[in-house]
């Protein structure tokens, strides 16, 4: 059977603004001439890691690759490490970059919109085979062991329209500001997919401090959405300063306290959405949290339980069906509520890790003779701890090399050196022995 | 290990108290080197912690346009820096 046709960009008005930086727009005609410039230009591979952290750079590099048939590999952090092993698993790729980055093994090519020059024809919106694989993002935040998930562009097109349904942006015309990067898969679907997709503008910065969302929001036009995560909301919130009106929040990569939600509201008196999902999964779920805990699956998806206590979700935009990390229950409506991470995965400031991986890294280390994460009581820890053996070395040594192979917001706070792990007689170690063992060097 | 300016102990100590870091003192800290990753190993949850509580504690708002988080962030010596000529009269 021949393969569907799906656009890769929503084209209706070509004249419309698209990508907005400071102040400047760049419309939809002018960017889909530079991307087709891009695509142009770039060498015969099968994939290239899109690097970009300019969402503009970002989407011509998206586009231009997929244009191209070529996978655009999204890597979960740029801890050199990770990058290695992704140029390395993906022989004869390169990369697609802001600028580039120094010791690194593989060709990259700088994003430059200056050198692109815009063409005034508007050509009509590209259309790419529906099975195309478009993307590849990764599942876990910490380790060269994060699992590839390979998203079509069937996937990604419904998924984005299912997304726009649930927050109600189908037809809206305003404009996107997030904090996320594009790399990861809420990022890629809400700051990358939807504005591809809808008729949403998108301001191209990734702004971080209060003070800088305060500005691009200021001079973005009305009305605006901000699209972020509860670390930054919790900031923007603590800084007290006064905000621009805002048509709408959305928050991810980890659940927000009701309590925060309700304030957040009320400070920037708006609606908040919360959006559940995963990188396996894209968003599948919302919730207005100041309103209720429970979670609205998207339209079309389905749970369905998976043996004992876990859960798979089919239908939508999935091709298969996909089991989830989460505990959950449903309630009697066609809700769920959240109950709880498996015990293996931590998540810290949104990144995902299994302790597992932590803790085969941290043993990877030249000189380490044995160690541990210590696992944490909550499944979203402000940091976490370890204890390691490494005669010789010194605890600042250890965290040298470990932050080459995992991102730094798992690296342990505090690391404990000592002269032996309390492994059991089996040489297993026991979180509560652990604890104790811990509490004792203090 | 080079002298502090009293602005740089004062700074110091905020870092450490805003990010808890119980197991250093400011004489640890060396205000040549790199806050971030190499020297105190701090990353982005620490920089708008640290943001925070250099809004209250000198009345400016940290913003990453005028100048690159890296710079500001380069040494306890350049975050002194730029609190002395951001900081509210």
């Amino acid at each position: 059977m021949k393969s569907e046709l799906l656009p890769l960009l929503r084209h209706h008005d070509s004249d419309a603004p698209f990508i907005w930086r400071q102040g400047q727009a760049i419309s939809r005609a002018r960017f889909l001439a530079q991307a087709r410039q891009l695509a142009a230009r770039l060498p015969e591979a099968g994939a290239a890691i899109n690097l970009c952290e300019d969402r503009y750079h970002f989407l011509l590099a998206f586009v231009a690759l997929a244009l191209r048939g070529q996978v655009n590999l999204l890597p979960p952090d740029r801890a050199p490490h990770t990058l290695a092993m992704l140029a390395e698993a993906h022989p004869g790729s390169y990369a697609l970059v802001d600028a580039p980055l120094a010791g690194m093994a593989f060709v990259q090519l700088t994003v430059s919109p200056d050198t692109l020059p815009s063409i005034s024809d508007a050509p009509s919106a590209p259309l790419i085979p529906a099975d195309q694989t478009v993307a590849t993002v990764f599942t876990s935040g910490s380790t060269g062991h994060s699992q590839p998930n390979h998203k079509s562009w069937a996937e990604l097109y419904q998924g984005a329209m299912l997304n726009l349904a649930a927050l109600g942006l189908h037809e809206a015309d305003g404009t996107l500001l997030a904090t996320v990067p594009a790399q990861h898969m809420y990022g890629l679907e809400l700051s990358v997919l939807l504005p591809l997709l809808s008729g949403l503008a998108v301001e191209a910065g990734r702004p971080f401090f209060p003070a800088d969302l305060q500005h691009a929001l200021s001079i973005l036009p009305e009305p605006r959405w901000l699209i972020s995560t509860p670390l930054h909301l919790r900031s923007c919130l603590r800084a007290e300063m006064v905000w621009p009106p805002l048509a709408g929040i959305v928050s991810a990569t980890a659940p927000l306290d009701p309590d925060l939600a309700t304030q957040l509201e009320q400070w920037f008196g708006c609606p908040l959405h919360e959006i559940y999902g995963s990188s396996e999964t894209g968003a599948i779920a919302t919730r207005r949290t100041a309103e209720g805990q429970a979670w609205q699956l998207h339209a079309g998806l389905v749970l369905q339980a998976d043996g004992d206590a876990a859960w798979r979700v089919s239908g939508g935009h999935l091709a298969a069906p996909v089991r989830l990390n989460d505990r959950l229950a449903q309630t009697p409506d066609g809700c769920f509520r959240l109950l709880g991470r498996e015990r293996d995965l931590i998540k810290i400031a949104g990144k995902r890790a299994s302790l597992a991986d932590l803790n085969r890294q941290l043993l990877a280390v030249p000189g380490v003779v044995d160690g541990s994460f210590v696992p944490p009581e909550e499944a979203e820890p402000s940091r976490l701890q370890a204890v390691v053996v490494a005669p010789g070395m010194t605890a600042r040594a250890v965290l040298d090399a470990l932050q080459l192979r995992i991102d730094a917001a798992f690296l342990p706070r505090p690391l404990h050196l000592v002269e032996k792990l309390p492994r059991n007689p089996t040489g297993k170690l026991h979180r509560e022995v652990l604890c104790g063992f811990i509490a004792s060097l203090k | 290990m080079a002298e502090l300016s009293a602005l740089e102990q004062e700074v110091g100590q905020l870092i450490i108290d805003a990010l808890n870091l119980e197991e250093i003192s400011v004489a640890d800290i060396d205000p040549e080197a790199a806050l971030f990753r190499d020297g105190l190993g701090l990353d982005s949850i620490d920089a708008l912690e640290l943001a925070l509580a250099i809004s209250r504690q000198y009345g400016f708002q940290l913003r990453s346009d005028d100048q690159s988080n890296a710079e500001i962030f380069a040494s306890l010596r350049a975050l002194s820096v730029h609190v002395a000529q951001h900081r509210a009269a």
